[in-house]
Parts: structure tokens; sequence; C-alpha cells
């Protein structure tokens, strides 16, 4: 209930729809601000010119097909990668020269799960937490309350090398939330996750948004993105090419569903042919 | 103890170098945990067993090395001065290549890459730990030699073996932070792509450093005193200014190093992800899926061609062929023009040879890639597939490291010896390589690049390298002696290698196809993440 309040909220608030104009919408308490920003691998340039701004206490979801530059984006904000040109601030601090800073402020649960496997999920947690510098006592409390949510208390003292992928997950998603941070960056964060913890993390995900959090969902799970993200951003080939909320979206391109509305935009309304060359190849 | 060296005082002198003295003593116990636990295996550094096996190692090395100054006693000075060469000359062998694994392929950085650490902390809890390894190393080759003094030296006196073991300690730390500085310089030079490649290069220098030591004394001594200006004042400024200049060198290549360590560390260890690579279908594997075992044989055969010229784990292990092949062509050109029928020997009669070492250095590092967690996609292969997929790495070993380097050096030796001399020549030693490429075989304990580096193992194969060494000494005598005695004996022998290489290679091949099954065996036994949810 208090997160539908909170998304019905913000949706009044939103008015405008931008389609790959790659301006600001407007808005005025900013802790994410991307501007111009172009981002290369070697020669390859794989982000051209992008812009938006999030909002305190948004749940922004990121789509966009593979390859178009989702994860990359979001390791910009996370201070991970520096951009080749263009503006970035993250709570009003500038990327990359206050990347520690950033980092401080930010929670971020990585789309591959990189943990150090002989470590326990206990000891992998106190590193993260420790690193952020949160007070013993109050380390060792959040880690407690949080592995007992997640159902890894008994599971604490094991290496993580031994964990399932799911388990894994919820140990990114620990760590990611440990020091409090006021952006939660989270690049498939249901990857893995069995129902009971993937409806506890969304039900989070609308918590921590109505506490102020503002949260940058990257999923290629658009019903959920359609369910809990009062805004939505689109990539494509590297350029935003929609910035609205669903509904909005919706409206504009006249489709019923989040799903049509990603078809249309990214072009792959008709997957049919490239279906039936498959079978036909298998066949062959 | 601990407590004393990480009070206030300590914690002052870190902030002053622009390091958090929270997360480097954070990430140091990081290390060693890891290292403890045997982590990450590919770092001498990191596997304190292994450090421990190379110190007695070291210890025999120096005690050797006491040996040569017996006859001729020194004065304290050349004893000192030839012992700290030695120091800085074996530790960059190590040192080297432990940065640039360390620093230019950081997979634990990644983990840590999105928490708040300042590049300078990272990098300094790293080179702190990097250096563990001349703690144990440097005093373990000067343990003797210090002790020793007191019989080898002209005037020997009782403080010297604490003089030579901290000087030679001071040599040790400033090899490792050489090292470190001139990957610092690397990182800022070399675009992320390119770092990898650049990195094995220079991780191979030391080596030819070593081989080619005297060499390099002679030219550079000669030089020096011709570069340096007239007149003992000036040479004076000069002598002061150069290690001035040096040291300047070395901080500003740690410091770059550190600046922004972190914000590099992804693009570092995905190096050239962005690049595209050239893939073709190779003719040879066209003949290796034709007559050798059909489209497992191509998938071994294609598999092994790519990850070889790939795979940064692997290339780098091999780095000890550089200098075998860069030596193998400088006695080529030297002996080549003497034809091995002559009756004078020449280095001819070891080429052979050397493709059995170059070989068996390649079997003992192709189990072991980069890449290992892939591996996973054996799981999944009949096991009936193994016997060709094994035809098609020994085809492609074969063809890659005995067919090609042969037709060169035919193409070469017939300008050289008469035709029959040089087809009979080639043929021996194309039936010599490929005995040597059917008995190690066997020394391939899986499947190609699917286990993580082991640092470690090199000891345990010193032992069939010294035998090795024997062999092929007795080997290289008989060719000499008997064998290119008569074209027909040579043509005999040839023969008899041919028929023995044919029977080897038949068993080794059953051996490798049943050493890569129970690999896959084990892997699905293990209790590793991967494997556990397939079975799950």
């Amino acid at each position: 209930m208090r997160k539908r309040r909170v998304v019905e909220g913000l949706l009044e608030a939103e008015t405008d729809v931008n389609f790959g104009h790659g301006e600001s919408t407007g808005y005025n308490d900013a802790i994410v601000e991307f501007d111009q920003v172009v981002f290369s691998y070697g020669h390859v340039e794989v982000l051209h010119e992008i812009s938006f701004r999030l909002e305190r206490g948004q749940i922004v979801g990121l789509l966009g097909p593979n390859g178009a530059g989702k994860s990359t984006t979001i390791k910009i904000i996370a201070g991970i990668h520096a951009h080749r040109s263009g503006n970035v601030r993250v709570a009003g601090l500038p990327l990359p020269e206050r990347a520690i800073d950033v980092k401080q402020r930010i929670g971020y649960v990585p789309e591959a799960a990189m943990l150090f496997e002989t470590l326990t999920g206990q000891e992998f947690l106190e590193l993260c937490g420790r690193l952020h510098g949160v007070e013993e006592d109050t380390l060792q409390a959040r880690i407690a309350g949080i592995l007992e949510t997640f159902s890894l208390s008994s599971d604490r003292v094991l290496r993580l090398d031994a964990y399932s992928k799911g388990m894994r997950q919820k140990i990114l998603i620990a760590a990611a939330l440990l020091h409090n941070p006021d952006l939660i960056l989270l690049d498939e964060p249901l990857s893995g996750l069995d129902v009971n913890a993937a409806i506890l993390v969304k039900d989070l995900i609308a918590a921590l948004a109505a506490e102020g959090k503002t949260i940058l969902y990257s999923s290629h799970v658009l019903d959920v993105v359609e369910k809990i993200c009062d805004r939505v951003l689109i990539i494509h080939q590297g350029r935003l090419i929609a910035d609205g909320s669903a509904e909005g979206l919706k409206e504009s391109t006249k489709q019923t569903t989040l799903e049509d509305v990603f078809r249309v935009l990214t072009n792959s309304a008709n997957v049919d042919p490239g279906v039936g060359r498959i079978v036909s190849v298998l066949r062959s | 103890m601990k407590r004393l060296l990480r009070g206030p005082a300590a914690e002052r002198m870190l902030a002053a170098a622009g390091i958090d003295a929270l997360r480097y003593w954070l990430l140091l116990d990081l290390f060693t945990e890891l290292a403890d636990r045997r982590e990450i295996l590919n770092q001498l550094g990191r596997d304190g067993i292994t450090l421990k096996i190379s110190s007695w190692m070291f210890v025999f090395v120096g005690g050797l090395a006491c040996l040569g100054f017996l006859r001729h006693p020194p004065s304290a000075l050349t004893f000192l001065v030839a012992f700290a060469l030695i120091t800085a000359l074996m530790l960059g062998c190590i040192l080297i290549s432990e940065a640039g694994n360390s620093l230019v392929n950081p997979v634990e950085a990644l983990v840590l890459a999105h928490q708040p650490i300042e590049g300078a902390t990272y990098t300094a809890a790293k080179l702190t730990h990097l250096l563990r390894v001349v703690g144990y190393l440097a005093p373990a080759l000067n343990a003797i030699p210090a002790l020793a003094s007191f019989w080898i030296l002209k005037e020997p006196f009782w403080y010297y073996p604490a003089i030579h073991l901290a000087a030679t300690y001071v040599a040790g730390l400033l090899t490792g932070l050489f090292a470190c500085a001139l990957f610092g310089w690397l990182l800022r030079f070399f675009p992320a792509a390119r770092l990898k490649s650049v990195a094995q290069i220079v991780e191979a220098l030391p080596f030819l450093a070593v081989m080619f030591a005297g060499q390099i004394w002679n030219v550079t001594a000669a030089r020096i005193g011709a570069w340096m200006p007239e007149g003992s004042g000036l040479r004076l400024y000069c002598s002061i200014a150069l290690p001035i200049l040096a040291a300047a060198i070395v901080l500003t290549g740690v410091w770059a190093l550190s600046g922004d360590y972190m914000i590099r560390v992804s693009g570092l260890v995905h190096g050239g992800g962005g690049g595209r690579v050239k893939s073709r279908r190779s003719p040879a594997s066209d003949i290796v899926a034709r007559w050798f075992g059909g489209p497992p044989a191509r998938a071994g055969f294609a598999y092994t061609a790519r990850l070889m010229r790939r795979d940064w784990a692997f290339r780098r292990q091999l780095i000890a062929i550089v200098p075998l092949m860069i030596s193998a062509g400088v006695m080529l050109g030297q002996g080549g023009a003497i034809d091995p029928f002559s009756g004078r020997f020449s280095a001819v009669h070891i080429v052979p040879h050397l493709f059995g070492v170059a070989l068996f250095l390649v079997a003992i590092a192709i189990v072991y890639g980069g890449d290992h967690k892939g591996s996973w996609v054996f799981l999944l292969a009949p096991s009936g597939v193994f016997a060709g997929f094994a035809r098609g790495v020994y085809g492609l070993l074969w063809f890659a490291m005995i067919g090609v380097p042969h037709a060169v050096l035919l193409a070469v030796l017939v300008w050289l010896w008469p035709l029959s001399h040089v087809l009979l020549w080639v043929v021996f030693s194309l039936s010599v390589a490929s005995l040597y490429l059917g008995m190690v075989l066997r020394l391939i304990d899986g499947i190609p690049f699917s286990k993580q580096p082991v640092t470690s193992r090199g000891v345990y194969f010193m032992g069939i390298m010294m035998g090795g060494a024997v062999a092929i000494s007795m080997a290289v005598g008989l060719q000499y002696l008997i064998v290119f005695r008569s074209v027909w004996m040579v043509a005999a022998v040839t023969g008899a290698l041919l028929a023995a290489a044919g029977i080897v290679t038949r068993a080794s091949l059953a051996a490798f196809a049943v050493a890569m099954r129970f690999n896959v065996g084990l892997e699905s036994a293990e209790t590793g993440t991967i494997y556990t949810e397939i079975e799950a």
C-alpha cells in the first residue's frame, strides 16, 4: 500500500515522456546527473551522448536489449568505469574525480556474482561493511538481520564456493545494503533467486524507495519493471531512446504492455522470422 | 606486535603517503587470508607453500654460487656487489612476472572495484603483499653466502654477515619496487587491450637478461666508460645524478600505478573485450577432421589452436620458451652451415631435442588456462568423443610445433647442405620430435585449459627436467659419435624412431583420452559452484 502511494505520487509528478532527445526532464532534486556521456571500450564506442537525471526516492527501470549499454551505464555511475566525455555527477559529486566519495554513497549489485570464493558469507559481508567504515556493533546487527531475512543464518559459516547461485545473489544484495546507501544500483538482482526471495527483494525495493533511497534497476524481466518502477529508461545501441513512466510510454506508443513498448522501440516487434530460421537450421 | 605495527604512528605515516590505514590493513589481512586458503594459486606471492619450497631452492642456489668464489677469495665489496646483483637478477625474474600477473590481471580487484578504496591504498596493500616474496627469498639466497663469508673473504670481519643480509635485502626490495614501477609506466602508456601482450614481452626480458648476462655486461661495461664525461668532477656529478634519476623513475612509476588504478581495473581484466577477433576455419583442421576422428578431432584442433593464441595465463606460462627459441636461433645461425654428416659437431645435433624441450613445456602448461571455469561444457560431452578430441589436440601440437617449424628449416637448410642430407636430417628431426610429442602427451593431465594455474607444480617437474637434460646430452652424444657417421645408419635409426613414435603415440593418445574423461569425472564431483548447480 505504501509502495503504491509512493508510485502514484511520483507518476503524478512526472508529466513528460521523452523519446531519445537526451535532454534532462527538469527534476530539481537529482542524485544522478548524466549529461552527454560518451563511453568506449578501446575504440568501440558503446554509449553515445546519453543524458538523464535520477531523482531521490525514485525507482527507475533501465531496459535495453543485450549489449545496449545498461551495465556500462550502471558501472559508470558506480565509479567503476571512467567515461570518455560528458559529465556525470552522483549526489552532486563529479565522476570519476570523486569516485571514492561516490562509492561510499552507493550500493551495487553486479550482474555477475564476483566473490572471494574461500571466504564465508559472514566474512565477505564483514569485509564489505568494514571497507565502508560501518561501526562493528552496527555491522554485526545489520548482517544478522539481513541474513536472517534472507534465510541464510545457518549458512553464514559456509564458504561462498558452497553457495548456490541464488544464495550468492542474496549475499551480493546484502553487501550492497549494509552501509545504508542513498543510491542503490541493481543489475539483474533477481537472477537466480527463488520465488519467495524474489518477492522479498521486490518488496524491499519499494520499502527502500519509501525511505528516500533511489533505485536504478536494470532487468530484462519487463513485467517486474512495469510493476515496481516509477520511471523507465530504455537504452538501445548505446542511445537513450525513451524516458518516462510505464503508463506514459504505453500511452504514447499506443501499446498495452511494457513488453510491447519495448518491442516497438527496439525494432524487435516481429521475432517470428528469427524463430523460424532457428527451427529450420536445426532441421537441416 | 601487530597492535604496535598498526598503531597511531603507522597510521600517521600511511596517511602522509596518501594511504587510508584502515582499508590498507583490511586489504592486507584479506590477501593473507586468501593466500592461506589458497584461493588464487597462480601467484607466488599469494601461495605460501610454493614460497617456502622456493626458499629452500634459493638456499641451495646461494650455496652453489658461493663455490664459485672458493678458488679466488674476493674482497668484501666484490663479494657483496656480486651477491646484490645475483639477488636483483634472480628476484627480478620472479617479481616482474609476479607484478605482471598481479597488476595486469587483477581478478580480485574486480570484486572490490565498487568498494570505496583509493587506488593508492589498494596498490600499497598489494605491493606489501607481493614484497613478501622478497622477505622469504632474499634472506634464503644469501643465508649461506653471509655465513660462509668467514671462510671465503680475503679479510673477513665479524659483522659482515649482517651487512650482507641487509644490503641484499635492500637490493631485493628495490628490485620489487622497480618491477611495480615498470608496470605503473606500462599502465600509463599502453591501452588496456595491448597491455597483457606487452606485459608478456616484459616478463620475458629478465630471462633473456640472465641468459645473456655475460654479453650484456661486456657491452655495457665497455660503453659506460665512453659515455661518461671527461673530468673527475663531472663524473662525480653523474654518479650522483644517475641514482637520483633512477629513484625518480621508480617513484613516479609507483605513483603512476596507484593513481586511478581501481577505475582501470575493469578495463584491465577484460583487456581487449571490445575488439573483434578474426576467426576462419583452418585447412589443417579439415585434414584433421577428415582423417583423425571427425567433428571431435576438429573440435580439439580448433579449440586448442584458438586458446593457445588467446589464453593469457597459458601464454605467460610459456615465457620460458622465448629464451629457448632465441638461443636455438642463435645456435642455428652460428652452426647451421655445418653439415651434420661432415663429422664436425655443431648445434644442429641439438635442434631436434630442443623441440622435445619445447613440447615438454607446452605439455605441462596446456592444461592450465585463464578461463578454466568455461570447462563445464565438457561435462555435457559424451565420453566417447574424447578419443577424437585427443587426436585433434595431438594434430594441432604436431602441426604447429613440429610440422611448420620443420618446413621452415627445410626451406632454409636446403640452401646450405646437399639436398639428400637436408631431407634425411629433416625426417630424422621430425621423427625425434614426434617421439617426444608421443611421450609428453602423457603429461597432459586433463582437458587443455581446464584448470586454474598452480605455481607450485613447476617445482615437481624439476626432477624430470634434470633427468631429461642428462638423457638429451647422452642422445646428442650418440647421434654425433655413432649415428651421423653414415647415411644408412641415419636412415635406419630414423625408421626405428618413426616406428617407436607411432607405437608410443597410439598408447599415449589412449591414456590422454582417459585422463580427460577422468578429470571431467573429478570436476563433476567437486563442490565448486558451477558443478554443484548442474548436479542439483
